[in-house]
């Protein structure tokens, strides 16, 4: 295979403004996609999941932080080198992003031809009757019964599903080699949910998109994902196969979150059986940050940030454990 | 929707009678006008005859029946000074304090609106730190010293702008600022708070990732749904303050308005004159009041109830 | 010993941190308004004290003089004259007391008819309530500055009119604010429990409700009182307020308006007078709401 990753993540960092300082809400974080692949990641909420995806586009405001590290490789070109304009090329051309609420990501006060309309026109140029053949394909192809009427129809006249097909319609105008999910399917009910899962492995297939799909769930990862990243205050603590990590979880923190999921449908976002909290940002400990929480932690672990191991093909982890604690 | 605006109909139509009556007991409640009008040594017979004339010799009551059913046909009454119908010189200077009701909303709003939006746009630039000290010191600084401050910068010191009269375009622009002083503070804040708002959303967020220019983000994503809170203010704040704020503007500049007649008015003691110019100018207040109400439960259903 | 570091260490910060917390809150203060409302108070208190000259003393000698760095001002006169020669200055300062009075004044009785009202409407309900809340609207439908032009023009400009015009303005929106609040307190628990106890309606009203709308009225009534000073400019511009020759700061600015191209000061001084002091009430205004409720915040 000689076919280098579509995008390429090394090293990411992203500080957020807080009080007077800055806090870590991406710190090194490192991860690559190829074509037709799904990447997962994985963690509770706050863990930098969404700080990621915004920085990937480099769409953090700058009133709240901004990217001070690293490297964003899309199809060969490091997105941190461009100027603003030379970014915007890109944006939604060749990287897109599905927002995770259908109810406030699509803009009330415009038709869904528009707002689908805008990002073809941007990318192919096209004008008049073939603007609108190309919005009623796109809408048709994200599988929304009756396009022709949808067009100009508001989004509060259609439901949270149809809603979410929409952003994956604009999301796919490009069509573009990446797609960001931001938890997508959240805000769905789990009939909606499988559906659009469903629908983006089809597109997935026939465009060899690679995919970038945020969740809190492990059951939605076991039916989309081919590799999971897991998040943990900031970083990405394991990464492995699906099979790989849900057989084999290294990293003590994703082996608490397995333990906890009997049932892969249940959310990690409701976890009670990790004693303690995440951290705040602000107030990170020295060493791991998971160690206050880890069963395994020794004064090592909170003293020094932890090596990463490799576990195995294509799985590593950060832990002291993994390491013999340094011994 | 039908029963909403009947009872919005009626509330107005009761406001009108409550500020019929104020003004016709306030105009009774001070002293004798006919005393003033004869002069000192008027005779007695002369007085009698005045007071016959204009009604005050019957007993209170039944003069404000009279003045109740005489306002129902549109009838004021007549100016002590001039001779003439009070409603008369109202309508033929509405056209004047119109002209700068409209100028004054144009100019605020042009004003407002695009350095509320790049406020926004650029939180924490000059501009926004400029716009915010504005919006507060302009709502601490009242307007008719404003009114005075331009006079004397525009016309008396640089001789741009003339500084009172009515005539050319150029003798509509101070007053229309001046009556919209407090206007443009508050609209702007109210533009850059509910831009700001915008800016945050989901949707500004997706305009953005659709690799939109900056330009297209902000006015047709943002600006359209930032604008619908700041629209049903300026209603309100043209009903407030154009209304009346133009009392204060027109005096200081001398603008043969509506609101210069109430002072003129006043200073001669004319009072059915007094009444006329009160109760029309508070007749469009209530019914812009009316409309604002009404157009509220046409776009928002959970207010009719 | 790591382990007992780690955690005792936030609490020792948070107890040192006490004198820092007080002095962060300090900080926060808005002194610069403080400050000059205090100056402000001073000046209506002390205006026979501070000011040179009585403020309606004429001096025909030395009138429209000019401020002290203009050729032909003096430092006798620092604020120069007007065409009485009356001293700008010393009509300034006895003009805070004018404004002041009839600002708090005026807001003390519009706060103490809205409690009223609205107590009485919060707490009795039914007929009451809906009879006094529609006259409330009533009052708020009307307009204005011209229902005051007109009690000014009947009544005669006086420091009385004045606050019975802005009192009756601005009680209507007490009485919404309180009757929300009292109804709210009304339902609660030790509301209930004092009933139950035989505590008479006087007894409640005054023991629990009536403390417990403090903050939100000093809230509004903070608020408030900038535009009570710009009402009642307005109004003795206008001359519906206070009466000339008293020296309101609206009086002075219209006593000069004649000669605003040759005696400019005479009106520019006491305008920025109006608007330093209003300045100063809502900036401290805002900091109180913002302090106090800040549900309020999003207006």
């Amino acid at each position: 295979m000689s076919s280098a990753p579509v995008l390429k993540v090394e090293g990411l960092v992203t500080e957020l403004r807080s009080g007077g300082g800055s806090v870590r809400a991406v710190d090194d974080v490192s991860f690559e996609i190829n074509a037709g692949e799904t990447l997962g990641l994985v963690g509770e909420s706050g863990s930098g999941k969404s700080m990621t995806c915004l920085s990937i586009l480099r769409l953090i405001p700058s009133s709240v932080g901004r990217v001070t590290g690293g490297r964003v490789v899309l199809e060969g070109t490091d997105l941190m080198t461009l100027d603003e304009a030379q970014m915007r090329h890109h944006r939604g051309r060749r990287i897109s992003i599905i927002l995770q609420d259908p109810m406030t990501s699509l803009n009330p006060v415009l038709r869904i031809g528009d707002q689908v309309g805008e990002a073809i026109k941007l990318y192919r140029g096209l004008e008049g009757p073939a603007l609108r053949d190309a919005i009623v394909d796109g809408l048709r192809a994200m599988r929304i019964p009756a396009p022709e009427q949808r067009v100009s129809a508001y989004p509060h006249e259609l439901s949270g599903g149809m809603r979410q097909r929409v952003g994956a319609a604009i999301a796919m105008a490009g069509p573009p080699a990446v797609l960001i999910a931001d938890e997508p399917t959240t805000a769905l009910d789990a009939t909606v949910q499988s559906q659009l899962l469903a629908l983006l492995k089809d597109v997935q297939r026939e465009t060899g998109l690679a995919i970038l799909f945020v969740t809190h769930d492990f059951g939605i990862v076991a039916t989309i994902c081919d590799r999971v990243a897991v998040m943990y205050a900031g970083r990405i603590v394991e990464l492995a196969p699906v099979a790989e990590l849900f057989a084999n979880p290294r990293h003590p923190y994703t082996e608490a979150l397995l333990r906890s999921v009997p049932d892969l449908d249940v959310d990690v976002e409701r976890l009670y059986s990790i004693e303690g909290q995440p951290p705040a940002l602000d107030d990170l400990p020295a060493g791991c940050s998971f160690a206050p929480r880890c069963a395994y932690a020794r004064d090592v672990c909170r003293e020094r940030g932890p090596p990463r191991i490799e576990a195995g093909p294509l799985h590593h982890a950060s832990c002291w454990k993994l390491a013999g604690y340094g011994d | 929707m039908l029963r909403f605006t009947l009872s919005r109909l009626l509330q107005a139509a009761v406001t009108l009678w409550m500020v019929a009556t104020i003004v016709f007991f306030l105009a009774r409640l001070t002293g004798d006008p006919v005393a003033l009008l004869a002069g000192e040594n008027a005779t007695a017979e002369y007085e009698a005859e005045m007071r016959r004339r204009f009604g005050l010799d019957l007993p209170l009551w039944q003069q404000y029946l009279v003045f109740l059913k005489q306002l129902s046909m549109g009838d004021l009454g007549t100016s002590i000074v001039s001779g003439e119908p009070a409603m008369m010189q109202v309508l033929e200077r509405w056209p004047a304090t119109l002209e700068i009701a409209v100028a004054g909303v144009i100019i605020t709003l042009s004003l407002a609106l695009p350095i509320g939006v790049y406020a926004a746009a650029n939180r924490g630039s000059w501009l926004d730190t400029f716009a915010r000290a504005f919006a507060v010191l302009g709502q601490a600084v009242p307007a008719f010293w404003v009114g005075l401050i331009f006079i004397l910068v525009f016309a008396v010191h640089l001789g741009w702008l003339p500084a009172g009269g009515r005539g050319t375009i150029w003798h509509v622009i101070l007053p229309a600022i001046t009556t919209g002083w407090f206007a443009v503070a508050g609209i702007m804040r109210l533009t850059r708070s509910s831009m700001l708002e915008v800016l945050a959303s989901e949707y500004v967020k997706l305009a953005r990732a659709k690799g939109l220019p900056a330009r297209t983000v902000i006015w047709k994503h943002a600006f359209r749904n930032a604008t619908i809170p700041v629209i049903t203010f300026t209603a309100l704040v043209v009903l407030a303050q154009f209304l009346t704020g133009s009392i204060v503007a027109e005096t200081v500049f001398s603008y043969p308005g509506v609101g210069s007649l109430v002072i003129d008015a006043l200073r001669k003691r004319d009072f059915p004159q007094l009444q006329a110019a009160v109760f029309f100018l508070s007749m469009l207040y209530v019914f812009v009041n009316l409309g604002i109400d009404l157009v509220y439960g046409f776009l928002d259903p959970r207010i009719r109830s | 010993m790591a382990l007992s570091k780690g955690s005792g260490a936030p609490r020792l910060a948070a107890g040192k941190g006490h004198p820092l917390g007080l002095w962060h809150q300090l900080r926060e203060l808005p002194l610069v308004p403080m400050g000059a409302i205090a100056l402000l108070l001073v000046m209506a208190i002390a205006a026979p004290l501070l000011a040179p000259y009585p403020p309606t003393e004429q001096s025909l000698l030395d009138r429209l003089m000019p401020p002290f760095w203009i050729a032909g001002g003096d430092l006798l006169h620092p604020l120069g004259t007007d065409h009485y020669g009356r001293d700008v200055l010393s009509r300034v300062i006895w003009g805070a007391r004018v404004s002041l009075s009839v600002a708090l004044v005026a807001i003390v009785v519009a706060g103490a008819i809205g409690t009223v009202v609205g107590i009485i409407a919060g707490y009795f309900g039914g007929f009451i309530e809906i009879a006094l809340m529609r006259v409330a609207d009533a009052f708020l439908a009307i307009p204005a500055v011209l229902v005051a032009i007109m009690l000014g023009a009947t009544l005669g400009p006086s420091f009385e009119n004045v606050v019975a015009v802005i009192g009756l303005l601005y009680w209507p929106r007490y009485a919404r604010q309180v009757r929300g609040e009292t109804l709210a307190i009304k339902g609660s628990d030790y509301v209930k429990l004092a009933r139950v106890a035989g505590c008479s309606s006087t007894r409640i009203l005054a023991t629990h409700i009536f403390p417990n709308l403090v903050p939100s009225l000093l809230v509004l009534a903070s608020l408030q009182v900038g535009a009570a000073i710009i009402l009642e400019a307005t109004l003795s511009f206008l001359g519906v307020g206070i009466p000339p020759p008293q020296p309101a700061w609206g009086v002075i600015v219209e006593d000069g308006r004649g000669m605003l191209a040759s005696a400019w000061w005479i009106s520019l001084f006491p305008g920025l007078a109006i608007a330093i002091t209003v300045l100063a009430f809502n900036l401290t205004g805002d900091w109180i709401r913002d302090r106090l409720d800040p549900k309020l915040r999003s207006r």
